[in-house]
């Protein structure tokens, strides 16, 4: 028999809305406000000189998107397709990057460029930028490839070779028109990371939109920062939408199909598909895995070089981790059982999606703005809610509410709708089910979406520096970003080996399960 | 009382239909089981009777008490006192045997947990989970569930489809002495009229019309085998095949000669099934087309120059094709290309 899912009840609607307004609605009133509250900071000399940053901001992002799609694509094609020595090792090897975060990756390229090439022809700035969020972002085009790759169906692609069509030809004819949604995903996704990134174009001094908005509102700007904030809003958020119609479609293709049989790699092919991924890994994950650790060797010989102690930041990380983690939790479960189990509602979802890509910098000023407003016209004590860190939690929870989305929407979509209806027909309370039955059917989504989002705020950083700051949090991603602008690299360099090793080995546990 | 009444039940799906004008009625310890192809609305109606759909159209009462009426939902699922077993056992993975029973069981009620895995013969599983049960151990623990509260109406969705032959047997046995035990009324859907045939007091036949899926024919097994009237319930009650004929002082006659036993209201054409055939190999006109041996028969489908189309037959001994020989028929019975035509 054939069991729909059941409607979600009012009460659950009711409670995914507050979630969706607390996460979404809260911050965009905040940026509304600031657009009433600063019409000055809209004349149009000032928006002629805001519009080269929207320029190179756009420039980056594309670049970014075409070197990450291209990349992305060859490395999904020769771990999916090929055959040669080591191909599975060197695939994962080349995935590593994912943990690691941009502005670590940007730090230790820019100082391993003044080491070999001196300060004078080390690259920064856009160039710079570039290079760096294409090893960041080349992984994530690799795994939507690589997903859509796994979800064509073997058939096509035997039939093709079967009846003589060259590897070219089979790419060209059969496999790209497979994998193009999820290529044009790849690519969009390249584009908004980049778009949204904070960490690599801090550290490496990019004029861009994030960077200066931060620093107009760490100046306390508000009125330039308004105007970044909408510009970046102007470029994002049409973008965010097409990702999220954009989603669906490369997700597209055949469940559990039959893999096609590797193609054997030649000499040439080989060499090029081990020498890229032991480029992207090594770049990646072993460059400033070595270069931080030179930092902390280079402090530990240095006599007059002394270690800051790191209870505080890896106290206050694990605190502002778990706290965020719990709270994002809490406020996706409705979202997520509403936007899965009524498809009418799954706008919802939509919603929760888009603010959480936001740009980190975007949405702390909008969580800025609506504290601010809710100080002048609610008579909220403003420096209360500051310091509370509640606004931390808060602005974690909306950056990443579709981070923790995903696992749970997964899990509760595997809840077998038979199961509900057999405990309904048998008379047993609505708890009784919730608790013996879909609990523990999710509790491996819950843990792991709180693993991701646990793992997502340890190296958070736009959010933390500007919502944290005033609380007085010093996390791990805030010493090294903080010790690293102050040229302590030795503090940086062990903060940030903590960080990463703690990020690559969840890394290597989630690549790790099926 | 009636266990299950379902009067003029309708049903349509935005603008498709389902069901139209359902009537049945099943009195406790009875089994009555909804047959009929896919798409004809057997689901549907077993749906409305669970209380996971509301009808449209008609009233659904449950032990007398009306708990859907026009339209409206007047009791939720969860207090209408049904069991469901289902195809894939829809057992609660996190839980262990003893506890999936005591699932619906107020205080768990150790002695009915108890009762019933000594009755489904789970008594030594209690306390595993489903995933190291078997598919039929699986399925004795989803029936044992479905019977814990003492559901005044049991529903089962082809609750042996996953399983082989043997355990349909073992399983079915468990069901109709469960039923009669706790003298629970049972709706079984299925599309297996093996399943049906065996296991079901009575056979309510389900088929497409133009307003969605309708009840053809209601009655025990035996007597829509033997009489179905017609085309669509002899389909649905096994393997027949038509012959015209004539009525005669004894019973009929057609061109393969004189039929003693005919069942029905004579209509110029009859319902013949297999093992009313008999074939009996010599230089007559039939020949052998197609033979398949089934083990303890041959199942022949033979063709006969002055009969149109295939007859079927079932031969006791090993043939192969082309053999030749003469056809007899030993029992039929008049039908009608639709059951309407016969006024049923």
């Amino acid at each position: 028999m054939s069991i729909g899912v059941r409607p979600p009840s009012a009460r659950t609607v009711a409670l995914a809305f507050v979630a969706v307004g607390v996460v979404v609605v809260w911050p965009a009133l905040g940026l509304g406000y600031g657009l009433f509250r600063a019409p000055a900071a809209l004349t149009s000399a000032e928006l002629w000189s805001a519009l080269p940053l929207l320029r190179d901001s756009l420039l980056l992002s594309v670049a970014v998107a075409v070197s990450a799609t291209l990349l992305g694509g060859w490395l999904a094609w020769i771990a999916e397709r090929l055959r040669y020595p080591g191909r599975s090792a060197l695939a994962l090897f080349a995935l590593l990057p994912l943990a690691t975060p941009s502005y670590l990756l940007a730090a230790t390229f820019e100082r391993a460029q003044v080491m070999l090439l001196g300060p004078s022809y080390s690259l920064r700035g856009l160039v710079a930028a570039w290079l760096v969020l294409t090893l960041v972002t080349a992984p994530v085009v690799q795994l939507v490839v690589a997903s859509a790759l796994q979800r064509s169906s073997a058939n096509e692609e035997e039939a093709a070779r079967s009846l003589g069509a060259s590897r070219v030809a089979l790419l060209r004819s059969v496999v790209l028109p497979r994998v193009q949604a999820g290529m044009v995903f790849g690519f969009v996704l390249s584009f908004v990371y980049a778009l949204s990134d904070f960490g690599a174009v801090a550290v490496l001094d990019a004029p861009v939109l994030t960077f200066r908005l931060y620093q107009a509102v760490a100046s306390h700007q508000l009125g330039q920062a308004t105007l970044y904030g909408l510009l970046l809003s102007i470029a994002a958020v049409p973008l965010l939408l097409l990702a999220g119609r954009l989603r669906g479609k490369a997700r597209a293709g055949v469940a559990n199909p039959r893999a096609p049989a590797r193609l054997p790699a030649g000499t040439v092919e080989a060499g090029l598909a081990v020498g890229t991924q032991l480029m992207v890994g090594g770049l990646g994950t072993l460059l400033p895995l070595v270069e931080l650790a030179r930092w902390v060797a280079r402090g530990l010989t240095q006599p007059d070089a002394t270690f800051a102690s790191l209870g505080i930041p890896a106290l206050h990380t694990v605190g502002a981790s778990f706290f965020g983690a719990v709270l994002t939790l809490l406020l996706a479960l409705p979202v997520t059982w509403v936007a899965a189990r009524a498809p009418r509602l799954s706008g919802i979802r939509q919603a929760g999606w888009i603010a959480s890509a936001l740009p980190g910098p975007l949405l702390a000023f909008g969580w800025l703005l609506c504290a601010l407003w809710a100080g002048t016209y609610l008579g909220l004590p403003y420096g209360v809610v500051m310091s509370s860190g509640l606004l931390l939690l808060l602005g974690y929870a909306t950056r990443f509410l579709a981070e923790a989305a995903a696992p749970l929407e997964a899990g509760i979509l595997h809840l077998d709708p038979r199961q509900e209806a057999a405990a309904r027909s048998l008379g047993a309370p609505r708890s009784r089910w919730l608790l013996r039955v879909v609990a523990p059917a999710l509790t491996p989504a819950t843990g792991g979406a709180f693993v991701l989002v646990f793992i997502a705020i340890l190296k958070e950083l736009p959010v933390t520096l500007l919502l944290g700051g005033p609380a007085g949090l010093s996390t791990l991603a805030f010493r090294v970003f903080d010790r690293y602008n102050e040229a302590m690299f030795h503090d940086a360099g062990l903060a940030g080996l903590i960080l990463l090793a703690t990020t690559l080995t969840a890394l290597l546990f989630t690549l790790e399960r099926p | 009382m009636t266990a299950l009444s379902i009067r003029a039940l309708g049903h349509h799906y935005g603008d498709t239909p389902a069901v139209h004008e359902v009537d049945l009625t099943v009195q406790p310890g009875e089994i009555v089981a909804l047959l009929g192809r896919s798409g004809c609305g057997k689901t549907t109606v077993l749906r409305a009777i669970a209380g996971l759909l509301t009808p449209t159209r008609g009233q659904v009462a449950i032990g007398g008490q009306i708990v859907a009426d026009g339209g409206r939902e007047l009791v939720p699922t969860e207090k209408r006192g049904i069991g469901l077993v289902f195809q894939d056992y829809a057992l609660f993975p996190s839980l262990t045997v003893a506890q999936n029973i005591a699932f619906g069981l107020r205080r768990g009620d150790p002695q009915r947990v108890q009762a019933l895995l000594d009755r489904l013969q789970l008594t030594e599983l209690a306390q595993r989970r489903p995933a190291q049960l078997s598919g039929g151990q699986q399925q004795r623990v989803g029936l044992a569930r479905a019977l814990a509260p003492r559901p005044s109406v049991l529903l089962l969705d082809e609750p042996f489809a996953n399983l082989d032959g043997a355990l349909r047997m073992e399983l079915g046995a468990l069901l109709r002495d469960a039923v009669a035990e706790d003298g629970a009324a049972a709706v079984l859907v299925s599309h297996d009229r093996a399943d049906a045939l065996a296991l079901a007091d009575r056979l309510a036949l389900m088929g497409v019309g133009p307003k969605g899926g309708v009840i053809l024919r209601d009655g025990r097994p035996e007597d829509l085998y033997l009489d179905p009237r017609g085309v669509d319930v002899a389909q649905l009650t096994g393997e027949a095949w038509f012959l015209d004929a004539e009525p005669d002082d004894v019973g009929a006659t057609s061109v393969l000669g004189p039929i003693a036993q005919v069942d029905g209201r004579p209509t110029g054409r009859l319902c013949v099934r297999p093992e009313s055939v008999r074939f009996t190999p010599c230089e007559g006109p039939a020949r052998v087309r197609y033979a398949a041996f089934q083990g303890s028969f041959t199942r022949l489908v033979l063709e006969h120059p002055d009969v149109e189309g295939p007859i079927l037959a079932a031969h006791g001994s090993l043939l192969s094709a082309g053999s030749t020989g003469r056809v007899e028929i030993a029992r039929a019975a008049w039908i009608r290309e639709r059951i309407d035509d016969a006024g049923a």
